[in-house]
């Protein structure tokens, strides 16, 4: 029966061509704010994710990564007192403003790690090594930042904080979910930087390495006891705590989940809508083939892959458009996580809209009484 | 007993509000295979719904329709579409045939509900056409068919699920004369030559001359002509 839905979907082409765009412009709209969310929320845990860690120290109250609040550094000696850690490292994080050769100022965040364990330190370098920020004024740049500092060239001067830096490597896919560039450093040298008292002898984070991972609810409860004035979080409840701060508390979340969404409905209902005013257009048809014999299943087949095919058509092209223009939206400073499982869970939940959106066409078909083809 | 279709006491009542309308009053027919019935009468008179009756398409309010022998307007409703598809070849008065498919494709249609794969459903319809003098309009579209040979489609798809009848109704009503003795002709053949059953029903007084059994009906009511 699906070649008869193919043929009967192919007969009207205005209308498959009305289908197709409606469809493309939805599944692409879907496809893109799903793909900008889930890099948006990527980029808001990019750190924490790739720390290596088990455990995070945090403030009291901490709601997410970027801003952190300042605790005791002195924190790692009890962390470190425990038998069940393996090592722990600080890791600063602050906001500061790079003064930038035309005398601009751009808002930066800083991250200052450790350059021996390399503990929060960018994952993935174009240029340079993680470990050159070290003894002394030192940064490294994300690739994607020249949009907001200009050309990136080793050995680049500025100045951070009012403090003369020098860039030492370019690192790759290290975004905020705020778009302001990261400025990598050396621990000591972001303590030194930072112009507020509040961090003297304080750091932001303290990422924690067990023994033996398995074991990290019982070590996170051991450290709560200890450390009453922090939080004590999984890596993986720090990620999802910043991505419901970014989700939940701001908005931007929601109204990219919301637009998405949106999109979902218009093609599911674009489908309905077509493929209901199919079925009306052609009930002679469908009718002659229930009096000929054809089941209730036989129709449904036809309805159902008439929804199958107007999906998987108008979604290849969208998801084909959407893969090209990957590098263009990027261009602009927003990450599209793109990815295969991502082509294939949307196009699930667009298949799943569309053949829900045929269920009305599938009840008025079922309904048809074959007797009305012997009135002419 | 085999290859008899029987109706026994049919009636067939519709509701209209308030009203109880009878479309069909205790009608008793059989058509054997090989066998060609004719169903005439003036229209309204219930000779379209018997049709539908007796292909399974409609059931009876009372009485039963037997197929060899088996109560089959009893069936489950869901057990009907096999035996449609498998036990009758329909003609309709317009034809019916799907313009989105070519005359070829249109034959093919009842093969593929019997699950027939295509490439033994092509050849087949390919020879019905043949059979049907259509073999050079087989890639055409009902919309680029004339009506007799649209009719030609239609009773090459009548056939095209090998059925023990064929039911027929009012085939030659779109057609000018020539073209609907030409129907009748071939209704005639289906029945000597096929070993189909055939019951048509129409109001065309030229039928009578291609029937072996030959009924009248009125106000819903059957009775035999000759």
């Amino acid at each position: 029966m699906i070649w008869l839905a193919l043929r009967l979907s192919l007969h009207n082409r205005i209308r498959l061509a009305v289908t197709l765009v409606g469809v493309i412009f939805s599944s692409y709209l879907t496809l893109t704010e799903v793909a900008l969310y889930i890099g948006m929320m990527e980029n808001a845990t990019a750190v924490i994710r790739h720390a290596g860690a088990d455990l995070w120290v945090t403030s009291k109250g901490i709601r997410n990564f970027d801003f952190a609040k300042p605790f005791p550094e002195d924190r790692v000696k009890q962390v470190l007192a425990l038998r069940d850690v393996l090592w722990t490292r600080p890791i600063m994080l602050t906001w500061g403003f790079l003064k930038l050769a035309s005398g601009a100022q751009e808002q930066v965040e800083i991250v200052g790690y450790d350059p021996l364990s390399l503990v929060g330190a960018p994952w993935e370098m174009a240029k340079g090594s993680a470990r050159d920020v070290r003894g002394g004024p030192f940064i490294i740049l994300d690739e994607s930042s020249w949009r907001h500092v200009g050309d990136l060239r080793i050995g680049s001067s500025w100045e951070l904080n009012d403090y003369p830096v020098r860039l030492v490597g370019i690192s790759r896919a290290a975004r905020t979910f705020t778009t302001a560039p990261i400025v990598f450093t050396s621990y000591s040298f972001s303590q030194e930087i930072s112009s507020d008292v509040a961090w003297h002898n304080r750091t932001a984070f303290l990422a924690v390495k067990l023994r033996h991972p398995a074991e990290s609810v019982r070590v996170a409860n051991v450290l709560r006891e200890e450390l009453r004035d922090n939080e004590i979080l999984s890596t993986n409840d720090f990620v999802k705590l910043t991505v419901f701060y970014w989700t939940a508390e701001t908005g931007i979340g929601a109204a990219l989940c919301l637009t998405a969404l949106l999109g979902l409905v218009v093609g599911g209902g674009v489908i309905g809508q077509t493929i209901f005013a199919n079925t009306m257009e052609h009930t002679a048809e469908l009718a002659t083939l229930k009096a000929i014999g054809a089941a209730n299943a036989d129709l449904d087949t036809i309805i159902f892959s008439q929804a199958v095919l107007d999906a998987v058509a108008g979604y290849s092209i969208a998801a084909v458009l959407a893969i090209f223009s990957k590098p263009v939206l990027e261009q602009t400073g927003v990450s599209l996580a793109l990815s295969l499982p991502l082509i294939g869970s949307v196009l699930i939940l667009i298949l799943a809209i569309s053949v829900s959106a045929a269920f009305l066409s599938v009840r008025r078909v079922r309904r048809l009484d074959p007797a009305m083809v012997f009135r002419s | 007993m085999n290859g008899r279709l029987e109706a026994l006491d049919v009636s067939k009542t519709y509701q209209r509000g308030a009203v109880v309308v009878p479309a069909v009053k205790s009608a008793s027919l059989a058509v054997d295979k090989g066998q060609i019935v004719l169903v005439m009468g003036p229209s309204g008179s219930g000779k379209t719904t018997l049709l539908s009756i007796l292909g399974c398409i409609l059931r009876p309010t009372s009485g039963s329709i037997y197929l060899d022998g088996r109560a089959i307007s009893e069936l489950p409703e869901s057990r009907l579409p096999a035996i449609r598809r498998s036990c009758f070849g329909l003609v309709f008065q317009t034809f019916h045939l799907f313009p989105f498919l070519t005359a070829l494709e249109n034959v093919e249609v009842a093969m593929r509900l019997q699950k027939v794969s295509r490439s033994v459903s092509k050849p087949r319809a390919m020879d019905l056409l043949v059979r049907c003098g259509l073999e050079q309009r087989a890639t055409f579209y009902p919309e680029d068919l004339s009506g007799g040979e649209k009719q030609r489609v239609a009773f090459a798809r009548a056939l095209a699920g090998n059925p023990q009848f064929v039911l027929a109704d009012e085939p030659t009503a779109n057609l000018d004369s020539a073209t609907g003795e030409e129907v009748f002709s071939m209704l005639r053949q289906c029945a000597k030559e096929l070993n189909k059953g055939v019951v048509m029903v129409t109001h065309d007084p030229k039928a009578q001359g291609f029937a072996d059994r030959v009924f009248s009906m009125t106000d819903g009511r059957i009775g035999a002509l000759s």
